[in-house]
Order: C-alpha cells, then sequence, then structure tokens
C-alpha cells in the first residue's frame, strides 16, 4: 500500500496518536513512518496537540530512576558465577527486593479487587528477569491453569536449547513448570490444583538441551528468575 | 518560542540533542523535566502503579537509544515522548497485562482515588495552572467545537488508550458508529487545529 494521499495520512495518523489504531495497521504505520517524513511528521504533530489533552502529573518513585541507571549500565551490578543452582538463585535476590516491594503492593492491590475477577482472567504473576535486566512478564488465568509469558524484545534462545521453566518452592528440588513456547514467550498449562500450587514462591529459567532437562533437574545456566506476585 | 504546555518544548528538545550525543546529565534532566507528565500518561493508560513504572522504564530506554532519530522540525519535544511512551504502554496493554485490573475498575473504587490522589499531590501553583490553560486552549477551544459524543470519545480514546472496540463497549454504540464518531471529530479537529494555526 502506498501512502500518497494528504487526507488519508493525516487521517491515520490522528488515529494512530489518539491509539485507537492497532494490531497490524499500527504496526505497519510505525514501520512506514520510519522511511516516510510526511506520515512521520502528520504523526507527531498530532501527538503534539493529543498530549496536550491530559496534563495531570505524577512523580515516579526515585527507585525508577535508579532502575534505568542499572539498565543502562551506568551503575555496577553484582554479577557472579558461582556453580550451585541455588547459589545462582540467591545473586538474584537482591535485584529482586524492589521488585519484591512492587509485588507486595501488586497483590494488596489484586487481593481488593479479586471477588469481582471472572474466572479465565488474567492477572500479573511475576516479572523474570535476567543478569542483563531483560525482563519476561508472567500473566496467570485466574484459575492458576495457565500461564502466559510475554517479552518486550524476543529472547536470544540459542540454537538447538530450550528455555525450560521451574517451579521454586524453599528447600525443594525444582519442578518443571515445561518449555517456554517460543523467543516471544507464550501460555503453558499448567497441571495441578491450585492448591498444589501454593508452595511455590518463584518461578525460574534455565537453558537446557531442546526438548528439556534430560535429568527432571535444571542443567544449565539460570537465564531468568523471578519471585511470584501472589503467592498461591 | 513554540510551547505546547506547562514542558517548554525548546527546554526539553535542546536536552533531547543532547542526550543523542550520549549526555547522561543531561538525559537524566530530561527525565526530571518530562516524567512526571509521562508517568501520569502511563498511570492513566495502565492503572496498575507496578506496571506504569515498568513501562516508563522501558520507555525511557528507548528515548535513551533513539534520541538521534529526534527532528525538532516534525513536531515537539514532548510529542515525540509521549509517542514513545504511549507506544509502550499500548504495546503492554495489548498483552491484556491488566485486562483483570480493567474489569474490576467499571465496578469503581481503587485506582481511580489513586489517580486523584496523585494529580493532587502534584498540583501546580495557580501560575503554572493559568498558563498550561492558556497553552491547551486552542485544542480545548477546537474540542469544544465538537458534539459533546465526538469529545468524550476523543478524550477517553486517549486518556484511557481505549480501541474503538472498548469505546463501543463503554459508550454502548455499535463498532461502526464509534469508528465513524471518532473519524470525523479527528477531521474536524484538524480543520481546526490547521484554521487556528494559519
Amino acid at each position: 500500500m502506498r501512502l500518497s494521499n494528504s487526507t488519508l495520512i493525516n487521517y491515520l495518523a490522528a488515529e494512530y496518536a489518539l491509539g485507537t489504531l492497532r494490531g497490524a495497521p499500527r504496526r505497519w504505520l510505525e514501520a512506514t513512518a520510519a522511511r516516510n517524513a510526511t506520515l512521520d511528521t502528520a504523526i507527531l504533530k498530532w501527538q503534539g496537540h493529543l498530549v496536550t489533552l491530559d496534563q495531570t502529573e505524577a512523580t515516579p518513585a526515585p527507585e525508577i530512576w535508579i532502575a534505568i541507571e542499572r539498565r543502562l549500565n551506568w551503575v555496577p551490578t553484582a554479577v557472579a558465577v558461582v556453580p550451585s543452582f541455588w547459589q545462582r538463585i540467591g545473586v538474584w535476590k537482591a535485584w529482586s527486593f524492589a521488585a519484591t516491594v512492587a509485588a507486595i503492593a501488586l497483590v494488596i492491590v489484586i487481593l481488593q479487587k479479586t471477588p469481582s475477577i471472572q474466572p479465565q482472567e488474567w492477572h500479573a504473576f511475576a516479572v523474570l528477569e535476567s543478569p542483563q535486566q531483560q525482563r519476561i512478564m508472567v500473566l496467570a488465568s485466574d484459575d492458576l491453569m495457565t500461564l502466559w509469558f510475554t517479552t518486550a524484545q524476543p529472547l536470544a534462545i540459542p540454537a538447538g536449547k530450550s528455555y525450560q521453566l521451574w517451579w521454586i518452592a524453599p528447600n525443594e528440588a525444582p519442578v518443571s513448570v515445561g518449555l517456554l513456547p517460543g523467543a516471544n514467550g507464550g501460555r503453558i498449562t499448567l497441571q495441578g490444583t491450585a492448591t498444589e500450587k501454593s508452595q511455590y514462591v518463584a518461578l525460574a529459567i534455565s537453558v537446557e538441551p531442546a526438548g528439556g532437562s534430560p535429568t527432571g533437574q535444571p542443567t544449565g545456566e539460570v537465564v531468568f528468575q523471578g519471585k511470584l506476585f501472589n503467592p498461591t | 518560542m513554540i510551547q505546547t504546555d506547562s514542558i517548554t518544548t525548546d527546554a526539553a528538545a535542546k536536552l533531547i540533542a543532547r542526550v543523542a550525543v550520549g549526555d547522561r546529565n543531561s538525559f537524566k534532566d530530561l527525565y526530571q523535566l518530562t516524567s512526571p507528565r509521562l508517568f501520569a500518561m502511563c498511570l492513566r493508560l495502565l492503572r496498575v502503579r507496578e506496571l506504569a513504572e515498568e513501562a516508563l522504564q522501558d520507555a525511557f530506554i528507548k528515548i535513551w537509544n533513539s534520541a538521534a532519530t529526534y527532528r525538532s522540525e516534525r513536531g515537539t519535544a514532548l510529542g515525540w515522548l509521549s509517542r514513545i511512551v504511549r507506544n509502550q504502554c499500548l504495546d503492554y496493554l495489548r498483552y491484556r497485562r491488566v485486562e483483570a485490573v480493567y474489569h474490576v475498575d467499571s465496578h469503581g473504587n481503587g485506582d481511580e482515588d489513586m489517580l486523584n490522589n496523585l494529580a493532587s499531590a502534584d498540583q501546580k501553583s495557580p501560575e503554572q495552572l493559568a498558563e498550561a490553560a492558556s497553552d491547551n486552549e486552542h485544542l480545548a477551544r477546537c474540542l469544544q467545537a465538537l458534539k459533546s459524543k465526538q469529545q468524550e470519545l476523543i478524550s477517553v480514546a486517549y486518556t484511557e488508550g481505549l480501541s474503538h472496540s472498548e469505546l463501543a463497549h463503554r459508550f454502548t454504540l455499535p463498532l461502526g458508529t464509534v469508528k465513524s464518531l471518532v473519524r470525523r471529530a479527528l477531521l474536524s479537529l484538524k480543520v481546526c487545529l490547521e484554521r487556528g494555526l494559519s
């Protein structure tokens, strides 16, 4: 599709800036704007107009700026290579402190709202973080039978390897959840009842041979880890 | 100096130009100048503070990485920043990360109060409010020229990030009617905005 009609360009730019243009058309317009100055200008003009609609201000917590600096590697982070699975999990505990505080707040929000949440809806379940601060957002269906993994950028899963997910319970061996379906995440159907899952406090991902760990326990590097927001 | 509202586009544009060459101090200044507006935008769209904080972080990483692509002749700095931030938030919405929260919000309580409290916590001085109101006058005047339903649709679509079908559900209107109302509203706004600028 070529964009030459100025009314059409303006209309698409307006719908894009407003946010009502969604899905594939939105992505197509974004890609087109990157090489079409007329469209890019039209979008920016609309964004400039619409941004004046809402002049509310809310100052983010100071930790947010610190987190941004950390993600840009402007402040040193403690990265250590240690041999055991549990020690590797331990290294990440300090990093996840802020996330834990945030998680508690979210749990409160979710608990307050739980009575009116319908079955088969989703709630935020965990944020898994890598040593490079890449993140995977995990949603859970309210019946805890499905987990949904989403990433901002595709994961760099090595060729011939799989990312395997593990339930983590205190002082217990990790229990396999299954393989991450793809580099962009995906859904995993869970086994067992919510009560059976109540012992788990965290999720971790290790790199395993394609098809999963041959031993039933993590054998490769732990690449993502995060505490559950809302322990079952 | 062009001023879109209380954040001068001049100041933000100068900072972005310095960020484009890797000036970390300017990036921090840009964050301090613009993050209260952009964070409020995320809160309103995502409604859960933790997700809004995640989206703001992601967006500022993108702002650092793409500052060199900003062209001041194409639009205001705040418009450019809001595009990155809103896209990040809409991506989060796209994955239905907050679907459950949205659902319960329709029953009232909780996050609306949180937003109201946040707004009052960051209250501007009367002078700042007057300045912001004056800067915003142009768009406000054009919005007022729209029919009331169109005004409402545009305002809700933008501030809450609703899609056509979500707007149709909210306002109990057929999808086709919503699309048509939004389209006509945007075309009217364009004519009005251009008339004001000429």
